[in-house]
Formats: structure tokens, sequence, C-alpha cells
């Protein structure tokens, strides 16, 4: 299996959806979470639907031996197509979380990410692709979820700087700046709008990574709201209740 | 998390305010599992069989396929049929028994038992489901089928979510060679002529269906368009036709049409249309989605029915009635002057093992009725215990409008469901707007 996509946190929704185009494409995939009969699951779906070679490799990022333990399983797929980074968890507004999960939100949407990816890094094609699923919560820190943004950001940060230091010599980095999409993150919240489907925004970031975009809003009208957001002055924004 | 929000029956005449839970993984199932509610897929039932006041487990994001082996899948309750044409078809394989619109879920296909066209041939879903998993009200994942706990498999095969969630479904496929239906096309001048048109063609083509021209009245009463398909073979395809064809993009209904507005008048335009369109005698090869999804062209269709929705009317009759007794009840529906456009008439096969499944050997007749307030339910009352009379029963998965005592009459195996429920889930935990309707919640 040559040239797969890994992608790490595969049972998110949005992933899945992205696997299902890789797959539809005859790419290879390794899927990689915590949850291996689940990952089993959308792997023998994805093989059935589309007759694709699909691997599943469980990855406790909170273990003891995490990063090691991954990296050294994925060793004999390099080298590798690109890496999708989908870990990521809703944070409850700091008020109302506990120190543990405070913790836990900043490690899964981002401290365990430089660790994994700096280690993955070799085995990715120089002509290859990483991309972040990051969010447009990064933007500006909101009252509602400002942890959470936070860790965007730094993972947003994070990818662009790991774009500039390979520009030319190693793979593409993408950083994708999603809005609200329906999965079992936004369910339950009340969106302007609505929550975009996970099939059309995983059309549209397979799009920004073939482009080799350094950054993508998805849906892309989020560019707009995120700008005017960015830019409100503090006495405005403070009206908002978001 | 569950979301508070209005779940509808495809009919929107019925809504409810639900804790709404939409698991995307199995494990995301399982810590959702308490509390009391119903399971749903699709929504494609009419009425109020798959919302409930409490909790809706939404099951639409378990959809993954499992297992093919041997011409059989194994998939999650959440995949739709339509899916599974998208998938197999290419590969020669088709669903054995499909209803009216392919996008209902196998859940729902499982729990309302579904026919299709080639029931007087191939009996119901059931018949090629293999095994299940269900959820139930202990929270035990239970793997079963005809042959492993068939009391409760009878039970939830037609028992309309009540025995617990579906989580797989195993169904055996079908192979054909392609995509297409060849199609006869014949006209009947009355009902004595259409239900003849059953006895003599029944035997000749594995699907049959008539379609009612419902404003026709007197001596026209009963006259249809019919339909006889059978698979088209491979030879009789031209070179350069694909043998699996797929179909492009449907419509959309942007918004729901003023209550109204598919009034009468439109609806003799409609009858007139359909029934004008076709040569009697003239065979046609027609694409899978043509025959048997013909209302699948435009989405969310309902919204044709305004605001206020509408409800179905299905009921099967034993094979003694008649053309006599059929034109009676055709006949009180336009007495009543109210509007209805579409009606489908087929004769079934004998029926399934399941205890609550709808189809008998006899007629089945649908019709569709825009909600059009108390007139509506006092004519389904009407038609439902005329029904009743004549020994039939009316359709859960399309029903708003039944009574416990005429689900009695209508369902001699309730009974036998009853003890079954009362098994497996003796608090009452699997409960539907329908079933608190009729009395089949359970619990104390
Ligand atoms: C245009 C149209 C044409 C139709 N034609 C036909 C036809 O020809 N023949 C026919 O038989 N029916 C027909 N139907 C009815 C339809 O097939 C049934 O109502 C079917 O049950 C809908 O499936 P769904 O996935 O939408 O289920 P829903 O409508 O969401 O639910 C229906 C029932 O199934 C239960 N259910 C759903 N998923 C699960 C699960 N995972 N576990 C346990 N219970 C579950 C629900 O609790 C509910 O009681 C038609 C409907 C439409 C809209
Ligand atoms: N949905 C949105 O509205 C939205 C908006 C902006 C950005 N995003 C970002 O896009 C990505 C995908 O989103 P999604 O909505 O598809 O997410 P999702 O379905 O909730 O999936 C999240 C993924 O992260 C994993 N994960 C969560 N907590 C974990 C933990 N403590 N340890 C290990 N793994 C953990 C999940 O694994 P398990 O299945 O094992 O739990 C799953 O693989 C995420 O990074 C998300 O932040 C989403």
């Amino acid at each position: 299996m040559a040239n797969g996509v890994l992608v790490l946190g595969a049972t998110s929704t949005i992933a899945r959806a992205l696997s299902a185009r890789w797959a539809r494409d005859g790419v290879p995939l390794h899927l990689v979470g915590r949850d291996t009969p689940e990952l089993e699951r959308i792997a023998q779906d994805l093989r059935i639907r589309y007759g694709s070679d699909v691997s599943v490799l469980g990855c406790d990022i909170a273990a003891g031996d995490f990063p090691q333990a991954t990296v050294t399983a994925m060793g004999q797929h390099a080298p590798l197509r690109g890496i999708v980074w989908a870990f990521g968890t809703m944070v409850a507004a700091a008020g109302a979380a506990d120190a543990q999960s405070l913790r836990a939100g900043a490690w899964v949407n981002f401290g365990a990410a430089p660790p994994l990816i700096e280690a993955l890094l070799p085995l990715v094609d120089r002509q290859g692709f990483i991309a972040f699923l990051s969010s447009v919560a990064g933007d500006r820190g909101r009252q509602s979820n400002y942890v959470y943004g936070a860790a965007k950001a730094a993972l947003s940060v994070y990818g662009l700087g790991l774009r500039h230091r390979l520009r030319g010599a190693g793979p593409s980095v993408t950083v994708l700046k999603l809005g609200v999409v329906d999965t079992r993150m936004s369910w339950g919240m009340g969106v302007p709008g609505g929550a975009a489907d996970p099939e059309a925004v995983a059309a549209e970031v397979q799009r920004a990574i073939g482009a080799g975009k350094a950054v993508a809003y998805v849906p892309r009208r989020w560019a707009l709201v995120m700008a005017v957001i960015r830019h409100l002055p503090e006495p405005l924004f403070n009206l908002l209740r978001i | 998390m569950g979301k508070q929000i209005e779940v509808a029956g495809w009919g929107h005449q019925m809504r409810v305010a639900a804790d709404v839970e939409r698991p995307e993984t199995v494990r995301a199932l399982e810590s959702s599992c308490h509390g009391q509610g119903i399971a749903r897929g699709l929504g494609r039932s009419y009425g109020d069989a798959a919302i409930a006041p409490e909790r809706v487990w939404m099951m639409t994001r378990l959809n993954r396929m499992l297992s093919f082996r041997n011409g059989v899948l194994t998939a999650e309750a959440g995949t739709s049929l339509g899916d599974i044409l998208r998938v197999f078809l290419p590969r020669g394989y088709t669903l054995p028994v499909t209803p009216g619109t392919q996008w209902v879920t196998l859940g729902g296909a499982v729990a309302a038992d579904v026919h299709g066209k080639n029931h007087h041939t191939a009996g119901t879903f059931s018949r090629y489901v293999e095994e299940i998993t269900l959820c139930t009200a202990d929270g035990e994942m239970r793997r079963i089928g005809p042959g492993r706990d068939p009391d409760l498999f009878w039970a939830t095969v037609g028992g309309m979510g009540l025995t617990g969630l579906i989580l797989e479904v195993s169904l055996r496929l079908q192979a054909i060679e392609t995509g297409y239906i060849s199609v006869d096309y014949f006209r009947t001048r009355d009902l004595e002529e259409t239900l003849n048109w059953f006895s003599v063609h029944d035997a000749s083509y594995p699907f049959t269906v008539a379609w009612l021209d419902c404003l026709a009245s007197g001596r026209s009463l009963g006259r249809a368009v019919l339909m006889g398909g059978r698979p088209t073979e491979r030879a009789e395809l031209s070179g350069r036709q694909p043998a699996f064809p797929m179909p492009h993009r449907t419509l959309r209904m942007p918004f729901s049409l003023p209550s109204g507005m598919l009034s009468r008048s439109v609806g003799v335009a409609f009858n007139a249309a359909y029934y004008g369109v076709h040569r009697p005698g003239a065979q046609q090869i027609e694409p899978w989605w043509k025959f048997f999804y013909p209302l699948d062209v435009v989405d969310d269709w309902h919204r044709l029915y305004g605001r206020r929705g509408f409800a179905q009317y299905q009921a099967v009759f034993p094979a003694e009635v008649g053309a006599q007794e059929l034109a009676a009840l055709l006949g009180r529906i336009q007495n009543a002057r109210h509007p209805n456009f579409l009606g489908v008439l087929k004769r079934m096969g004998p029926s399934s093992p399941g205890m609550l499944s709808f189809p008998r050997a006899g007629l089945t007749l649908a019709l569709d009725l825009p909600m059009q307030g108390e007139g509506t339910s006092r004519l389904f009352r009407e038609l439902y215990a005329q029904t009743a009379d004549l020994g039939g029963r009316a359709y859960l998965a399309k029903d708003s409008f039944l009574t416990p005592d005429l689900l009695q009459r209508m369902y001699p195996r309730l009974s036998e469901f009853r003890a079954v429920k009362k098994r497996v889930d003796p608090a009452g935990r699997w409960r539907s707007a329908l079933a608190l309707r009729l009395g089949l919640a359970g619990g104390s």
C-alpha cells in the first residue's frame, strides 16, 4: 500500500467524508484513532463501497508511548501521500469546565499535534500534503468557546509555521478553518444559517488541499463572517452573545 | 447530547418537539441509550410512527456497510435503500423488495416490513432479512433472526420500532442482469376491469400496480393506468446502453405551496396528464428509478401539499372483497368532495410471519389526502370503520387516525405482539406518538 493518506482522528464525521472521497479516487487509507472497533466499521464501509485499500491503527494520544508507537507502526506505509489531522473536541466555556477537561481540550485540539506530526514528517512524500482541520473559532476569542478557540488558533499557527519551514522542500501544508459543520460536535447548537453538510465540506477541503492553499475557510462564506468578527471594535463585539 | 427540535412525519400533519439524539458511532448510540422514546430513520412514514414526545434516536448517521458475503449485505440500520442501490447495482445486485421511495432506511424497512410492486410474487422485505442486531430496553445488543429468538424477530419485523433500536440488518440481495424494467402499460375503463387485470396479469408479471384515476366517477369509477413489469435482460438492451444506469440530480421543492393550491383542479390536470401519457399495450424499457421511484424525482415533494400537510389512507382487504365493496368506499370519498389525487391499487400475496406486518392476501388501496381540518379526520374515521367492517386493515407506516379498538379488530395477532413487548420491554421504554395513541406503548 504505497502512497496512502493517513487520517488522524478518522472516526470524525468530516474525516469519514474525506476518507470516502479519497477511497473513491482509489487512494489507500490508514485510519488512526482511539476507537478501533469504530475505525474497523468505517474501514469495512470504505472497502465495500469503493473496493479500497484501508488499514486501521489504534492510537491513544493520552498513552505513555505516544507518539512513538504510532510512528513505528506507520513506518511500513511510507512514503505517505499525505496526513490529515482531524482530532478535536469541543470544550465547555471555561467557567463551566473542570481542570481535567481544560487540559484534555488543549491536548486533543492542539497539544498532541506537534509531537505526532513532527515525528511522522519523514514518512510523508515530498510532493505530499499535511492538512489540519482547524476552526474559525481560532480567529477571535469568544466567551462561548475560547479554550477550544485558543487551541485551534495554536493549531493554525503551528500549521502555517510548518508550511513556512517546508516551503519548496517538503509536503505542502494547508490549514482549514472550518465553520460550523453538521456533526456530533455541533449537534444541539443553534446556528444562524445552519450547519454545513459534512460531505460538501469534505469536497471543499479536498479541493483546497489539492490547490496547495495555505489557509481555506470552509464553507467559504465564513471568510467574510470572520473578517467582520475579527475587525469588530470591542464595544460592538461586547454586545454579541457569541 | 440531544437537540430539542420539532420532528414530523412525512405528511407533516403531525409534529412534536422532542429531544433528538443522532448517534454517529456505536459507542455514542450505547451511551445515548437511556430514557423513553423511539428510533427514526429517514422519516418517510406518513404519520406519527417515528416521532415521540420524549426522545427520538435519528439513526441515519449509522449507515456503514459492514460485510458482503454470498449475496448477503450486513449494514447499519441507518443505511438508505438508495445508497445500497448505488453501490450494488453496478455489481449486478438489487433489492429483493422496495417501497415506492428509495429514501427509507434499512431499519425503517424492517420496522414497517415494507412491500413493493412485487408483493404478490416476492412477499415482504423481511423474507430476505437473515438477521438483525437489536438494542433492547435492557441495553443488550441481541442478534436475532427467524431462527434465533424468532418471537422477538417477528415482533420486531413490522413492529414499528417498539421492541428496540435496530442497529444492523443482514439482507439477502438479488442478482440481476440490468438496472432496467421492461414495462407494459395498460388502461382500464372501470373498477371491474381493473381488478380483472390483476387476475390475468399477476401470473405473468413480477411487478404489477394500478394508478387509479381518483376523479373518475359513475361508470368510469376505478379506471386506471396499469403497469406490468419484469426485469430487463441484458440481450434486450442496445449495445450502447449501460447495463446499470444511474440517475442525475433530483429537483427540490424549495418551499411549501400555500394550502389548497394543489386543489381539485390541479388534481384533474395531474390525473388527466398521467392518464393520457401512456398508450395502452406499449412496452417501454425504463431505468430502475423511473419505474420504482417516480416520486423521488422531486425532493421534499410533500411540500406540494402546503403547510397543513397531508395524510395517506392505505388499507388491505381480504380476497373476498371485490369491485362492489371497493366502489362503495371510493364513492364515499367522492361524496365527501374531499380532494385526493393519487390512488394506487395492487393485489397482494400471502402475509408474512411478522405479527404486525401489514400485507395479507387481497387488494390494497392507497390514497393521499390533503389535510383539510376536521373534514379529513371525519373522512378517515369513516373509511377506517368501513375498512374494519370489510375485514381489512390499515397500514401503521401511513396511519394517523387509527384508534386502539380499530387496531384490535384489524390486527388479530396483536396479543402475541403485546406478549413479546412485555417480555423485552416491560417498562415500556420504546414508545412513539403512534404507540401512545394506539395503546402500544406498554409499561404500566
Ligand atoms: C413516497 C413514499 C412511498 C412509499 N411507498 C411504500 C410502499 O410502496 N410500500 C411500503 O411498504 N411502504 C411505503 N412507504 C412507507 C415507507 O416505506 C415506510 O414508512 C418506512 O418505514 C420508512 O422508512 P424510514 O427509514 O423513513 O423510517 P421512519 O419513517 O423514520 O420510521 C418508520 C418506523 O420505523 C421505525 N424505525 C426506523 N428506523 C429504525 C431502527 N433503526 N430501529 C428500530 N425502528 C426503526 C420507526 O420507529 C418508525 O416506527 C412509502 C413512503 C413514501 C414517502
Ligand atoms: N463540526 C464542526 O462544526 C467543526 C467546526 C470547526 C472545526 N471542526 C474541527 O474539525 C475536526 C473534525 O470535526 P468533526 O465535527 O468531524 O469531529 P467529531 O466527529 O467530533 O470527531 C472528533 C475526532 O476527535 C477524536 N477525539 C475527540 N476527543 C478525543 C480524545 N480525548 N482522545 C482521542 N481522540 C479524541 C474523536 O475520536 P472518537 O471517535 O474516539 O471520540 C474523533 O476522531 C475537529 O478537529 C474539529 O475541531 C469541526
